[in-house]
Protein backbone atom coordinates (compact mmCIF):
# COMPACT_ATOMS: atom_id res chain seq x y z
CA UNK A 1 0.00 0.00 0.00
CA UNK A 2 1.48 3.19 -0.85
CA UNK A 3 0.11 6.82 0.38
CA UNK A 4 -1.82 7.78 -1.97
CA UNK A 5 -4.62 4.67 -1.87
CA UNK A 6 -6.74 7.28 -0.20
CA UNK A 7 -6.50 9.87 -3.12
CA UNK A 8 -6.67 6.96 -5.72
CA UNK A 9 -9.70 5.97 -3.86
CA UNK A 10 -11.03 9.41 -3.56
CA UNK A 11 -10.86 9.96 -7.06
CA UNK A 12 -12.13 6.87 -8.64
CA UNK A 13 -15.34 7.46 -6.52
CA UNK A 14 -15.85 10.58 -7.68
CA UNK A 15 -14.79 10.66 -11.58
CA UNK A 16 -16.23 7.10 -12.16
CA UNK A 17 -18.76 8.09 -14.04
CA UNK A 18 -20.89 5.08 -12.92
CA UNK A 19 -20.51 6.24 -9.23
CA UNK A 20 -19.87 10.02 -9.03
CA UNK A 21 -19.88 10.08 -5.37
CA UNK A 22 -18.31 13.11 -3.32
CA UNK A 23 -19.41 12.68 0.21
CA UNK A 24 -17.68 9.02 0.46
CA UNK A 25 -15.33 8.78 3.87
CA UNK A 26 -11.61 6.62 2.85
CA UNK A 27 -9.79 5.43 6.24
CA UNK A 28 -7.17 2.75 5.60
CA UNK A 29 -6.50 0.18 8.78
CA UNK A 30 -3.31 -1.73 7.67
CA UNK A 31 -4.19 -3.62 4.83
CA UNK A 32 -8.31 -2.93 5.22
CA UNK A 33 -10.12 -0.12 3.54
CA UNK A 34 -13.04 1.44 5.60
CA UNK A 35 -15.75 2.85 3.43
CA UNK A 36 -18.49 5.18 5.44
CA UNK A 37 -21.29 7.47 4.33
CA UNK A 38 -24.57 7.81 2.69
CA UNK A 39 -26.02 6.85 -0.76
CA UNK A 40 -29.31 7.17 -2.05
CA UNK A 41 -29.50 3.56 -3.32
CA UNK A 42 -28.07 -0.15 -2.94
CA UNK A 43 -26.76 -0.41 -6.41
CA UNK A 44 -24.48 2.60 -5.62
CA UNK A 45 -23.46 1.47 -2.89
CA UNK A 46 -22.65 -1.69 -4.32
CA UNK A 47 -21.07 -0.10 -7.25
CA UNK A 48 -18.80 1.67 -4.71
CA UNK A 49 -17.85 -1.53 -2.94
CA UNK A 50 -17.20 -3.17 -6.52
CA UNK A 51 -14.66 -0.06 -8.15
CA UNK A 52 -12.73 -0.29 -4.57
CA UNK A 53 -12.76 -4.27 -5.10
CA UNK A 54 -11.37 -4.04 -8.73
CA UNK A 55 -8.60 -1.33 -7.86
CA UNK A 56 -7.36 -2.63 -4.78
CA UNK A 57 -8.53 -6.59 -5.08
CA UNK A 58 -5.98 -7.08 -2.36
CA UNK A 59 -7.33 -5.31 0.41
CA UNK A 60 -10.26 -6.09 2.70
CA UNK A 61 -12.90 -3.91 2.46
CA UNK A 62 -15.37 -3.01 5.59
CA UNK A 63 -18.22 -1.40 3.35
CA UNK A 64 -19.97 0.64 6.21
CA UNK A 65 -22.12 2.99 3.70
CA UNK A 66 -25.51 3.70 4.31
CA UNK A 67 -28.60 3.86 2.01
CA UNK A 68 -30.35 6.60 2.99
CA UNK A 69 -33.92 6.83 3.40
CA UNK A 70 -36.93 9.06 2.24
CA UNK A 71 -39.75 8.91 4.50
CA UNK A 72 -42.02 11.85 5.90
CA UNK A 73 -40.96 14.22 7.86
CA UNK A 74 -41.06 14.87 11.38
CA UNK A 75 -42.08 17.81 12.91
CA UNK A 76 -41.70 21.53 11.52
CA UNK A 77 -39.16 23.96 13.36
CA UNK A 78 -41.24 26.98 14.03
CA UNK A 79 -39.26 30.15 13.61
CA UNK A 80 -40.02 34.14 13.38
CA UNK B 1 -46.65 31.88 9.10
CA UNK B 2 -45.79 30.00 5.80
CA UNK B 3 -44.84 26.35 5.41
CA UNK B 4 -41.52 25.40 3.54
CA UNK B 5 -40.38 22.67 3.16
CA UNK B 6 -36.58 21.84 1.96
CA UNK B 7 -34.15 19.10 0.43
CA UNK B 8 -31.13 19.13 -1.28
CA UNK B 9 -28.55 16.65 -2.83
CA UNK B 10 -31.36 13.69 -3.91
CA UNK B 11 -28.94 13.33 -6.85
CA UNK B 12 -32.06 11.12 -8.37
CA UNK B 13 -31.01 8.72 -11.38
CA UNK B 14 -33.82 5.91 -12.55
CA UNK B 15 -33.07 3.87 -9.30
CA UNK B 16 -33.77 6.53 -6.85
CA UNK B 17 -37.35 7.12 -9.10
CA UNK B 18 -40.50 6.53 -6.47
CA UNK B 19 -38.51 6.80 -3.44
CA UNK B 20 -39.34 9.98 -2.33
CA UNK B 21 -42.75 10.49 -4.15
CA UNK B 22 -44.82 8.76 -1.46
CA UNK B 23 -43.34 11.48 1.49
CA UNK B 24 -43.91 13.67 -1.30
CA UNK B 25 -47.27 13.11 -1.79
CA UNK B 26 -47.95 14.21 2.04
CA UNK B 27 -46.62 18.00 1.47
CA UNK B 28 -50.14 19.52 0.30
CA UNK B 29 -51.10 18.81 4.41
CA UNK B 30 -47.88 20.29 5.37
CA UNK B 31 -45.98 23.14 2.78
CA UNK B 32 -46.78 25.65 1.03
CA UNK B 33 -43.54 25.60 -1.33
CA UNK B 34 -41.14 22.74 -1.81
CA UNK B 35 -37.30 24.18 -1.82
CA UNK B 36 -34.86 21.80 -3.72
CA UNK B 37 -31.31 23.20 -2.70
CA UNK B 38 -29.23 21.92 -5.71
CA UNK B 39 -27.33 18.24 -6.84
CA UNK B 40 -31.02 17.21 -8.11
CA UNK B 41 -29.03 14.94 -10.20
CA UNK B 42 -26.37 12.52 -10.40
CA UNK B 43 -24.19 14.05 -13.42
CA UNK B 44 -26.62 16.43 -14.89
CA UNK B 45 -27.68 14.67 -17.52
CA UNK B 46 -31.26 15.02 -19.38
CA UNK B 47 -32.05 11.33 -18.96
CA UNK B 48 -31.11 12.32 -15.30
CA UNK B 49 -33.20 15.38 -15.50
CA UNK B 50 -36.01 13.48 -16.62
CA UNK B 51 -35.83 11.32 -13.65
CA UNK B 52 -35.65 14.44 -11.78
CA UNK B 53 -38.90 16.09 -13.31
CA UNK B 54 -41.10 12.91 -12.77
CA UNK B 55 -40.02 12.67 -9.02
CA UNK B 56 -40.72 15.74 -8.02
CA UNK B 57 -42.74 17.49 -10.74
CA UNK B 58 -46.57 17.82 -10.55
CA UNK B 59 -46.92 18.20 -7.00
CA UNK B 60 -49.48 19.57 -5.13
CA UNK B 61 -47.35 22.63 -4.05
CA UNK B 62 -44.87 24.94 -5.81
CA UNK B 63 -41.16 24.04 -6.54
CA UNK B 64 -38.42 25.74 -6.69
CA UNK B 65 -34.92 24.85 -7.63
CA UNK B 66 -31.31 26.02 -7.76
CA UNK B 67 -28.71 23.77 -9.27
CA UNK B 68 -25.65 21.91 -7.90
CA UNK B 69 -22.19 20.89 -8.77
CA UNK B 70 -23.03 17.55 -9.75
CA UNK B 71 -25.97 19.26 -12.20
CA UNK B 72 -22.97 20.41 -14.08
CA UNK B 73 -20.80 17.54 -14.51
CA UNK B 74 -21.95 16.66 -18.32
CA UNK B 75 -22.31 20.73 -19.35
CA UNK B 76 -26.26 20.25 -19.64
CA UNK B 77 -26.99 22.47 -17.09
CA UNK B 78 -29.49 24.76 -19.75
CA UNK B 79 -31.04 21.48 -20.77
CA UNK B 80 -31.56 20.46 -17.14
CA UNK B 81 -33.01 23.89 -16.47
CA UNK B 82 -35.50 23.57 -19.39
CA UNK B 83 -36.75 20.09 -18.41
CA UNK B 84 -37.23 20.89 -14.87
CA UNK B 85 -38.80 24.04 -16.15
CA UNK B 86 -41.11 22.13 -18.51
CA UNK B 87 -41.94 20.09 -15.29
CA UNK B 88 -43.45 23.27 -12.95
CA UNK B 89 -40.12 23.36 -11.50
CA UNK B 90 -38.92 26.89 -10.91
CA UNK B 91 -35.12 27.19 -11.45
CA UNK B 92 -33.35 29.81 -9.98
CA UNK B 93 -29.79 31.24 -10.50
CA UNK B 94 -29.16 34.92 -9.92
CA UNK B 95 -33.08 35.26 -10.46
CA UNK B 96 -36.38 35.03 -7.76
CA UNK B 97 -40.13 34.07 -7.32
CA UNK B 98 -42.31 34.80 -4.75
CA UNK B 99 -44.94 32.48 -3.52
CA UNK B 100 -48.37 33.75 -1.90
CA UNK B 101 -49.74 31.47 0.52
CA UNK B 102 -52.78 33.93 0.84
CA UNK B 103 -51.43 34.78 4.29
CA UNK B 104 -48.34 35.54 3.41
CA UNK B 105 -46.21 35.82 0.36
CA UNK B 106 -42.76 34.71 0.74
CA UNK B 107 -40.13 35.12 -1.85
CA UNK B 108 -37.22 33.09 -2.95
CA UNK B 109 -33.69 34.42 -4.28
CA UNK B 110 -31.59 31.22 -5.30
CA UNK B 111 -28.18 30.92 -7.03
CA UNK B 112 -25.82 27.59 -6.61
CA UNK B 113 -23.21 29.70 -5.27
CA UNK B 114 -19.65 27.95 -5.35
CA UNK B 115 -16.45 27.96 -2.70
CA UNK B 116 -13.76 30.11 -1.55
CA UNK B 117 -14.30 29.42 2.29
CA UNK B 118 -14.38 31.44 5.07
CA UNK B 119 -13.04 34.57 7.46
CA UNK B 120 -9.42 34.46 8.11
CA UNK B 121 -9.39 31.21 5.69
CA UNK B 122 -10.66 32.16 2.52
CA UNK B 123 -9.09 32.14 -1.09
CA UNK B 124 -7.78 36.08 -2.48
CA UNK B 125 -8.14 36.58 -6.19
CA UNK B 126 -4.30 36.96 -6.34
CA UNK B 127 -1.68 34.88 -8.45
CA UNK B 128 -2.36 32.78 -11.52
CA UNK B 129 -5.95 33.48 -13.35
CA UNK B 130 -7.46 29.97 -12.53
CA UNK B 131 -7.15 31.40 -8.87
CA UNK B 132 -8.59 34.86 -9.98
CA UNK B 133 -11.45 33.00 -12.34
CA UNK B 134 -12.36 31.05 -8.78
CA UNK B 135 -13.10 34.08 -6.36
CA UNK B 136 -14.23 36.35 -9.29
CA UNK B 137 -16.79 33.30 -9.74
CA UNK B 138 -18.39 33.54 -5.98
CA UNK B 139 -17.71 37.20 -6.14
CA UNK B 140 -20.37 37.47 -9.47
CA UNK B 141 -22.40 34.88 -7.28
CA UNK B 142 -22.84 36.20 -4.11
CA UNK B 143 -23.37 39.51 -6.09
CA UNK B 144 -26.48 38.15 -8.16
CA UNK B 145 -27.78 37.03 -4.74
CA UNK B 146 -27.89 40.04 -3.28
CA UNK B 147 -29.65 41.81 -6.31
CA UNK B 148 -32.47 39.14 -6.21
CA UNK B 149 -32.85 39.19 -3.21
CA UNK B 150 -33.43 42.90 -3.02
CA UNK B 151 -35.50 42.85 -6.04
CA UNK B 152 -38.17 40.46 -4.02
CA UNK B 153 -41.56 42.44 -3.60
CA UNK B 154 -42.73 40.49 -0.67
CA UNK B 155 -43.34 39.89 3.35
CA UNK B 156 -40.13 37.31 3.94
CA UNK B 157 -37.28 36.52 2.19
CA UNK B 158 -35.61 32.85 1.78
CA UNK B 159 -32.36 32.68 0.18
CA UNK B 160 -31.75 29.36 -1.43
CA UNK B 161 -28.13 28.24 -2.18
CA UNK B 162 -26.78 24.46 -3.13
CA UNK B 163 -22.92 25.64 -1.26
CA UNK B 164 -22.72 26.62 2.11
CA UNK B 165 -22.93 30.40 3.83
CA UNK B 166 -21.37 29.74 6.69
CA UNK B 167 -18.46 26.85 8.16
CA UNK B 168 -21.29 26.40 10.55
CA UNK B 169 -23.42 23.85 9.31
CA UNK B 170 -19.77 22.33 7.78
CA UNK B 171 -19.17 21.00 11.12
CA UNK B 172 -18.07 17.22 10.64
CA UNK B 173 -16.77 17.83 7.27
CA UNK B 174 -13.09 17.60 7.38
CA UNK B 175 -11.56 21.25 7.64
CA UNK B 176 -9.59 20.98 4.50
CA UNK B 177 -12.39 20.91 2.34
CA UNK B 178 -14.39 23.64 3.43
CA UNK B 179 -13.14 26.12 0.18
CA UNK B 180 -14.72 23.78 -1.53
CA UNK B 181 -18.08 23.66 0.34
CA UNK B 182 -19.05 27.40 0.58
CA UNK B 183 -18.15 30.94 0.89
CA UNK B 184 -18.69 33.92 3.54
CA UNK B 185 -19.62 35.95 0.53
CA UNK B 186 -23.04 34.78 0.55
CA UNK B 187 -23.40 34.77 4.22
CA UNK B 188 -22.89 38.81 2.82
CA UNK B 189 -25.02 38.60 0.05
CA UNK B 190 -28.09 37.02 2.31
CA UNK B 191 -27.30 39.43 5.03
CA UNK B 192 -27.54 42.32 2.92
CA UNK B 193 -31.03 40.76 0.95
CA UNK B 194 -32.86 41.19 4.06
CA UNK B 195 -33.23 37.41 4.13
CA UNK B 196 -35.11 35.68 7.03
CA UNK B 197 -33.61 32.06 6.30
CA UNK B 198 -30.86 30.59 4.50
CA UNK B 199 -31.47 27.76 3.23
CA UNK B 200 -28.38 25.04 1.35
CA UNK B 201 -27.43 21.19 0.64
CA UNK B 202 -23.88 19.78 -0.50
CA UNK B 203 -22.17 19.38 2.93
CA UNK B 204 -22.96 15.82 3.30
CA UNK B 205 -20.95 15.33 6.83
CA UNK B 206 -22.03 18.64 7.61
CA UNK B 207 -25.41 19.56 10.13
CA UNK B 208 -28.28 21.27 10.19
CA UNK B 209 -28.01 24.53 11.65
CA UNK B 210 -25.71 27.67 11.37
CA UNK B 211 -26.33 31.27 11.59
CA UNK B 212 -25.01 34.42 9.82
CA UNK B 213 -22.50 37.30 10.66
CA UNK B 214 -25.61 39.31 10.56
CA UNK B 215 -28.09 37.10 12.42
CA UNK B 216 -30.04 34.82 9.64
CA UNK B 217 -30.77 31.73 10.59
CA UNK B 218 -28.98 29.00 8.26
CA UNK B 219 -30.43 25.33 7.32
CA UNK B 220 -28.42 22.51 5.19
CA UNK B 221 -30.76 20.60 4.47
CA UNK B 222 -28.93 18.18 2.44
CA UNK B 223 -30.22 14.44 2.55
CA UNK B 224 -27.59 12.52 4.13
CA UNK B 225 -27.61 15.60 6.72
CA UNK B 226 -31.10 15.42 7.85
CA UNK B 227 -31.97 12.07 6.61
CA UNK B 228 -35.43 11.97 5.77
CA UNK B 229 -37.55 12.66 2.69
CA UNK B 230 -37.50 16.78 3.48
CA UNK B 231 -37.86 19.55 6.33
CA UNK B 232 -40.66 21.44 6.89
CA UNK B 233 -40.11 24.93 8.29
CA UNK B 234 -42.37 27.16 9.34
CA UNK B 235 -41.55 30.86 8.60
CA UNK B 236 -43.58 34.13 11.11
CA UNK B 237 -45.02 30.91 13.40
CA UNK B 238 -43.38 32.52 16.20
Amino acid sequence: MTEDVGAQLQRAIAEDARIAELGIDIVTRGDCIVLNGHVESAERREAIERRVTELLPDHRLLNEIAVLKAEAPGPAEELP
Amino acid sequence: MIRVAAVGDVHVDADVVGRYRPALTELADCADVLLLAGDLTRHGTVDEADCVAREFGDLPVPVVAVLGNHDYQCDQADEVTRILDGAGITVLEGSGTVIDSGEQRLGVAGVKGFGGGFSGRCATAFGEPEMKAFVRSTELSAERLASALNELDCDSRVALTHYSPVPDTLAGEPLEIYPFLGSYLLAQAIDAGGASLAIHGHAHRGCERGVTPGGIRVRNVAHPVIRQAFRVFHLGAV
